[in-house]
């Protein structure tokens, strides 16, 4: 057996006292103990120590209801910690009836603690959502208010990206016309911002008709000057003096006209536009 | 020697010792089953509260962390994930709400509060009341537990937790390193500089 010096001893003396040595180790502690008396008496003191403090444990701190204080000298609890039944003849019972008191005030803890997780479990957030869900009448109207609503929204969804948008009567024709101002089918009115559509040399309507007494004609034409510089949709504004087959032939004419587009900011755009034709006539002066 | 031949006993806790008794009671107290919630206090109430009572030296101070304690164990139930025993678990619970307590305690002056209830208990200057018991007969015992309890109270509140927890709560090392959330050479420090204390006290009588 391997023998140990004092102080090896010392160092391991408190993990032999709790037990947390190996088996070995343990047992050569042990050893060294029977046959060293100073080892021995400071392993004895390290004992004294537990149980002076499992016997002070015993000993009631200010326990409302769990000692009589009036029967001081040795009370109840103190006899029933150290074994003393003898003491505890003149108060028979009063250890029982403090213990049970305690284990009352214990139970009625216990009690209160089991409510209050209740009541906090009872409002907890799944438990409430839990409980919206017991009132199922609130689920399906709620359900089908929000079926209504999607429907509603893809129908409009539908409308908007389905629809042709090449006609200009449906609504995703509007839409995107009225998305984009300045476009053909959108024309803008003139205004200081945008430079009106010119031409390269002003056009000659050929074999403008004369009224029937010889007198100068003035026509106004409306119409959409496109962005590639055509004049869309034209008409006659004012009252024409000409026949519907002279007529005609002069919106003809002017429909064939090419001009320079309108401009906003250096992009053409197409303008509404009125334009005024004349026929002059030029007489010479008879001289008598 | 009389206490004969000490052997390591085998430890009560390993990591993840959670025996299957244990893990079905903590579900069903997490799956919200009263009476099992209720059987869990009960079976770790007693051991709560003379935990809390060795900490704080104060019955109703006792009860009161107690019933903290428990609502924190069901409040946390649910993300226990059974690295410790529940035991173990629980007076990790029971070390934390004390030393909060204690912070907030010392803060408004206990200390300097003395009970007369406490102050008779612990010196026992009042006379016998003609009971036919000497006092001197139960003077050494009294006195001894008395002046230890004293010289408990005033250790700091680690070393305090770590010697209760080790000589009256019987934990091993490796629990009290969990309780205390510390490593295990801190505990035996701690524990270390706790005896050194008491002892020199034990001496003086």
């Amino acid at each position: 057996m391997k023998h140990l010096l004092c102080a090896s001893v010392n160092r391991v003396l408190e993990a032999y006292h709790d037990g947390e040595l190996p088996v070995e180790e343990q047992i050569v502690v042990e050893t060294h103990l029977s046959e060293c008396y100073l080892c021995a008496s400071e392993a004895k003191s390290l004992r004294m120590v537990r149980d002076a403090l499992r016997a002070s444990a015993d000993v009631p701190i200010e326990t409302p209801g769990f000692v009589s204080r009036q029967s001081y000298g040795m009370t109840a609890a103190h006899a029933a910690a150290y074994g003393d039944t003898s003491m505890n003849g003149g108060e028979p019972g009063l250890a029982r009836a403090a213990a049970m008191s305690l284990d009352a005030q214990l139970a009625s803890m216990s009690s209160a603690v089991i409510s209050r997780v209740k009541a906090e479990r009872a409002q907890s957030l799944p438990s409430r959502i839990a409980r919206l869900f017991e009132d199922l009448h609130l689920v399906w109207a709620a359900l089908a208010a929000t079926t209504a609503t999607v429907t509603a929204a893809a129908t409009v969804a539908g409308v908007l990206y389905f629809a042709p948008k090449e006609r200009s009567d449906s609504l995703a024709g509007v839409l995107s016309a009225l998305a984009a101002p300045g476009s053909d089918r959108n024309p803008m009115m003139l205004d200081k911002f945008i430079a009106p559509p010119r031409f390269e040399a002003e056009p000659i309507i050929e074999n403008m008709p004369l009224t029937t007494e010889g007198t100068d004609v003035m026509l106004a034409v409306s119409g959409v000057v496109t962005q590639d510089g055509r004049l869309a949709f034209p008409s006659l504004v004012s009252s024409s003096p000409y026949s519907v087959a002279e007529d005609r032939r002069v919106m003809d004419q002017v429909s064939t006209i090419r001009f320079e587009p309108a401009t906003r900011g250096g992009a053409p755009v197409a303008v509404n536009f009125v334009w005024l034709l004349e026929r002059t006539n030029v007489r010479g002066k008879i001289s008598s | 020697m009389a206490e004969g031949l000490v052997v390591k006993p085998i430890p009560a806790f390993t990591w993840a010792d959670t025996n299957d008794r244990e893990a079905a009671l903590i579900q069903q107290c997490v799956a919200g089953d009263e009476q099992a919630c209720s059987d869990l206090v009960a079976s770790h109430q007693r051991m709560v509260y003379q935990l809390a009572l060795h900490l704080l030296a104060d019955h109703n101070e006792a009860l009161d962390l107690s019933q903290e304690v428990f609502l924190q164990v069901f409040r946390t139930l649910p993300r226990f994930r059974a690295q410790s025993s529940l035991r173990t678990w629980i007076y990790r619970i029971v070390v934390n709400q004390a030393k909060n307590r204690q912070r907030w305690w010392r803060r408004r002056h206990r200390a300097a509060q003395v009970s007369l209830d406490e102050h008779v208990l612990a010196h026992g200057e009042l006379p016998a009341n003609g009971n036919g018991i000497s006092p001197d007969r139960v003077f050494g015992q009294r006195e001894l537990a008395a002046r230890l309890k004293d010289a408990l109270l005033g250790l700091p509140f680690d070393q305090r937790t770590a010697i209760v927890l080790r000589e009256i709560d019987g934990l091993s090392y490796e629990e009290i390193a969990f309780s205390q959330g510390v490593a295990v050479g801190t505990v035996k420090s701690r524990l270390a500089r706790a005896r050194e204390i008491l002892r020199a006290e034990l001496r003086q009588l």
